[in-house]
């Protein structure tokens, strides 16, 4: 079992995580478990990380102040923590869409020229 | 706004971990419970499996989330140190060993570098000290570069050179202080203006005072030290132009000089103007004055050398009488920390690096090993998820923190072995009292050991975080410390042993010389002897007859005294380098060049009886031996060998001076006894040519009074110092010790490089022999399983204890050879300190390897034996 697949994969998806993170929240407040579920649905299942690695990841979302986590109820009736995006996490998320757009125009640039 | 949403939520994780912890875990099982839920069966044992998977290692995640949260670096640091902490208490066997091994290299070397940073490196108190040097006369005829001049010898010296600034004698005396409460003795400096002028100091109050004071009837002034400013005079500022008595004369002081400047030597509390008389101004042959002069700027010590030496060689053409006195300019620090100190200092300062070495490799060697033994543990944690990063730091953490324990019970050291450094150094050490722990020493010493720790904490920990974890769990732990690393544990091994044979040599070596020292024969009896100085002022005491009639009376009341066997009077016992002596004539014998000067004193009829000299041919002196009776002495054995070959000296006559000579200044005088060689310039010294007056044929005012007695010497203090008071009450008496004490005081720089060198071998022994058990210990714990299937297979335990004991000893031959090369080698650096033994004696080379062996034998037998009783089945069934 090997512990860490600290490989590049991971790496490259640390900032794409965030990102999806932060987009999916935009919908809705969410708890963990369900973040999950809405990447994988929207990405049909592309995104198959370990879950685990989500926590990390809203972890240091919170600490940049990109969103927060409040603790709630579940339909369930557990308490579970629901996650709001910030108005600074908006902007956040902005930044990088409009980054990312620039990335995915620039290889369609160069897939689609000669 | 973000910025505070931020560090709301990193206050929160940082000061309510149990908290965040419990809601981290709460977060987790929740995600857990419905990733569950999407199966069948959501309470079986295979839905939870497949959750699990589907979230991947839940501790390791945990502990991301921590790092991410910015918890991180306190909390985790927090969490490294009591871990730390907890298997420092889990192996408290190797914790002590390492932690003391630091302290003990950190405390030795701080204490020693700053006795030599106080002693050596720190500049002394005076403007370009390093220009400053001592002008001595190089006395080719007597083997003594340190000899005194002759005033128009150094006349000549001061106005031919172009290369001095100032050049000046000057002379050293005690005075009787009177005046001021109970009569004191104190020590002045009889320094010319210019003199202080190559000092170059500044007096703190008051002026001092100029060269129209150095002539007869307009020297009656004074400057004094701070010290005795302080104690005497209770810092009176306005002390200046009032008046103290001294030898019963009145002076003016002029100032006060700071408390550093002690010039000629430390402890002096005074200074008055050297006066020269107007007979020794003129006399070419009186070599009476040391001096001290001052580098004109942009001269080297090397130029100035040369020109001096020139000028002295052309006076040697122009006077006969200088024949074979050169000149030698000794820089003033070098001339305050002797050469014998000076060598003593850096060989011990060698000792300590060797020991700081000595502890490092140690320390490097215990982390290598524990690092080794711990490697399934840290295989096992990284399986379970501890990322390699937080390995390191745990490790690291580990080996930090023990540097830090190891280095406050150092500084602890090091301050109690400054005290024992400054209990047990030469009273006469200059600068001693004044010593304590520098804080750059400690620093440097500090950061030395933490990086030892980390260097040798970090190697092994990188090397184990990297470790292929399925190949470590397989092969029961022996992943990360092969062959190569074995070796490097031996190579420190070995080396440590051969720094150990050279400490251990060169402390054989100081004992020897010592016990040698012990051994010779001094000629003379210091038990029970009680001794001090008197000295009566010229101003009371201005004729012989006064004098003679002092000492006698003193010398019949102190016989009177309860405990005292006898007493008598010499001008001085113990010799100096430059005694008082004369060259003279034997009769019938034409002085030759070769001849010595002979030195002089004046000893009371019982002064041989009371310190035990052996008479070996004539007598001693008696009462008839008087001012006006016929002119004798008494010579020592040496100098009726030297001067009467084969035939008795006894009736012979001797006078000083040459032929020309005027026979009413320096009549004949008839030998009388011959006594045996007293070692009187110290035991290391050879010994000289010796003559001893009558105390009425030669006396003068200071005498050293010495009484041989029945009980403890010092019990009879007080009544010889009321003997004096009833004699005259404002004469005091000076430098009341045994004659044990006056000794020991010779051999006290002897005593304490070998005192110190010893105690730094026995240091270095005891550390290499940690550093050895150690390593067989951790080797013998890798072998286990091996010697576990040897047992199994019928060895024979002490065949195991042998084959343990004889790898082990494999390494403490390699180390001794190492050790027995540099040795030699390195003892030849010593040798200024050594007396009676040669730097390569081979007793004491054999006697270091040999003990060092057993000592070697010794560490490795524990855990030999330890292996021996391994259970067989036990050991299998390890892995």
């Amino acid at each position: 079992m090997p512990p860490t697949p600290a490989s590049q994969q991971d790496e490259l998806l640390k900032g794409t995580l965030e990102m999806l993170v932060l987009k999916s929240l935009t919908v809705q407040p969410m708890h963990g478990y369900a973040i999950v579920q809405h990447i994988a649905r929207l990405s049909n299942g592309v995104f198959t990380v370990d879950h685990g690695s989500l926590y990390p990841a809203l972890a240091r979302l919170q600490k940049n102040g990109w969103i927060v986590g409040k603790w709630g109820e579940s339909p369930t009736g557990r308490r579970a923590r629901y996650y709001t995006i910030t108005a600074s996490g908006r902007r956040r998320l902005g930044e990088k869409v409009s980054g990312f757009d620039r990335v995915i125009a620039a290889i369609e640039g160069v897939m689609t020229g000669s | 706004m973000s910025l505070l949403t931020g560090l709301r939520y990193r206050l929160r994780t940082l000061f309510r971990q149990r908290e965040f912890e419990r809601e981290l875990k709460e977060e987790i099982d929740f995600h857990l419970s419905l990733e569950a839920m999407q199966h069948e069966n959501p309470d079986a044992e295979e839905s939870q499996l497949t959750a699990r998977r589907r979230f991947g290692n839940v501790t390791h995640y945990g502990e991301e989330t921590r790092a991410m949260s910015g918890l991180g670096f306190f909390d985790m640091a927090r969490q490294d140190v009591r871990f730390a902490l907890r298997t420092f208490r889990q192996s408290p066997g190797f914790t002590a060993v390492a932690g003391l091994t630091i302290a003990l290299g950190l405390g030795a070397t701080t204490a020693i570098f700053s006795v030599v940073n106080a002693l050596i490196l720190q500049p002394l108190p005076y403007p370009d000290a390093d220009r400053i040097v001592m002008v001595w006369m190089d006395n080719r005829r007597q083997n003594n570069r340190e000899d005194f001049h002759s005033y128009p010898n150094l006349q000549d010296l001061k106005t031919q050179n172009g290369v001095l600034s100032a050049l000046a004698p000057y002379s050293q005396n005690g005075l009787n202080l009177t005046g001021t409460g109970e009569p004191q003795r104190v020590i002045a400096g009889q320094l010319p203006a210019e003199a202080f002028a190559a000092l170059a100091v500044k007096p703190i109050v008051g002026r001092l005072y100029g060269a129209e004071n150095e002539a007869t009837g307009n020297d009656a002034v004074v400057v004094l030290n701070e010290g005795l400013w302080r104690a005497q005079f209770a810092a009176d500022r306005d002390i200046v132009g009032k008046q103290i008595e001294m030898n019963g004369r009145k002076r003016t002081v002029v100032g006060v000089m700071p408390k550093e400047f002690a010039f000629p030597s430390e402890g002096t509390q005074l200074w008055i103007p050297l006066v020269i008389p107007d007979r020794v101004k003129t006399a070419r042959s009186t070599y009476a004055y040391p001096a001290i002069g001052r580098l004109k700027p942009g001269v080297s010590l090397a130029r100035a050398r040369a020109e001096m030496s020139a000028i002295s060689s052309r006076l040697e053409k122009q006077y006969p009488s200088n024949r074979d006195y050169g000149v030698y300019l000794n820089p003033l620090p070098e001339a305050v920390v002797g050469p014998t100190l000076r060598a003593t200092l850096w060989i011990t300062l060698g000792a300590v690096a060797a020991v700081l070495l000595i502890a490092c490799a140690n320390v490097a060697n215990l982390l290598l090993s524990r690092a080794a033994v711990r490697e399934r543990e840290v295989t096992v944690r990284m399986a379970l998820g501890a990322s390699g990063g937080r390995l390191v730091r745990q490790l690291l953490t580990e080996s930090v923190l023990l540097s830090v324990i190891g280095g406050v019970i150092g500084v602890a050291i090091a301050s109690g072995g400054l005290a024992v450094l400054r209990a047990v150094a030469p009273p006469d050490l200059p600068r001693m009292a004044g010593i304590s722990l520098n804080p750059t020493v400690l620093a440097v010493s500090a950061i030395v050991t933490i990086m030892t720790g980390v260097i040798f904490g970090l190697v092994p920990a990188m090397q184990t975080s990297r470790t292929k974890l399925s190949e470590t769990l397989r092969d029961g732990g022996r992943g990360a410390t092969g062959r190569g690393a074995q070796r490097l544990r031996r190579s420190i091994v070995a080396a440590q042993l051969a720094l150990v044979v050279v400490l251990l040599t060169g402390a054989g070596l100081l004992v020897r010389t010592f016990v040698t020292l012990q051994r010779t024969s001094l000629g003379f009896d210091p038990t029970d002897v009680l001794t001090m100085t008197l000295q009566l002022p010229g101003a009371k005491y201005g004729d012989n007859k006064s004098v003679s009639a002092f000492y006698q009376s003193l010398l019949d009341r102190v016989r009177g005294i309860p405990g005292v066997v006898s007493a008598g009077t010499i001008t001085n016992m113990m010799l100096t380098k430059t005694p008082t002596s004369s060259g003279g004539t034997a009769e019938g014998r034409p002085p030759r060049d070769e001849d010595n000067e002979v030195t002089f004193d004046a000893t009371s009829p019982d002064f041989f009886k009371t310190v035990g000299a052996r008479l070996i041919a004539g007598r001693f002196f008696n009462a008839n031996d008087r001012d006006s009776s016929q002119q004798v002495a008494i010579i020592n054995e040496h100098m009726a060998k030297y001067y009467w070959p084969g035939t008795s000296a006894i009736g012979k006559r001797f006078r000083f001076g040459g032929p020309q000579t005027d026979t009413t200044r320096a009549p004949w005088m008839t030998i009388v006894g011959v006594v045996a060689d007293m070692r009187r310039t110290g035991v290391d010294m050879p010994v000289r040519e010796e003559l001893f007056v009558p105390f009425d044929q030669g006396q003068s005012n200071g005498n050293l009074l010495v009484i041989k007695t029945s009980r403890s010497p010092m019990s009879l203090v007080p009544s010889v110092r009321a003997a004096v008071r009833a004699i005259d009450a404002s004469q005091p008496i000076a430098n009341v010790r045994t004659m044990d004490d006056m000794l020991s005081r010779l051999v006290a720089q002897r005593r304490f490089s070998m005192t110190l060198v010893v105690a730094f071998a026995v240091l270095a022994l005891v550390l290499a022999a940690i550093g050895a058990y150690g390593v067989t210990s951790y080797l013998v714990s890798q072998r286990t399983k091996e010697i576990g299937v040897r047992l199994a297979l019928g060895a024979d335990p002490r065949r195991v204890v042998q084959l343990v004991v004889l790898d082990g000893m494999r390494v403490g031959v390699t180390g001794l050879v190492f050790g027995v090369i540099s040795a030699l080698a390195v003892t030849r650096l010593a040798s200024s300190l050594l007396y009676g033994v040669s730097p390569r004696d081979p007793m004491t080379i054999v006697g270091a390897s040999s003990f060092l062996l057993i000592v070697v034998a010794l560490a490795n037998y524990v855990p030999a034996r330890r292996a021996s009783r391994v259970d067989p089945l036990a050991a299998l069934r390890q892995d």
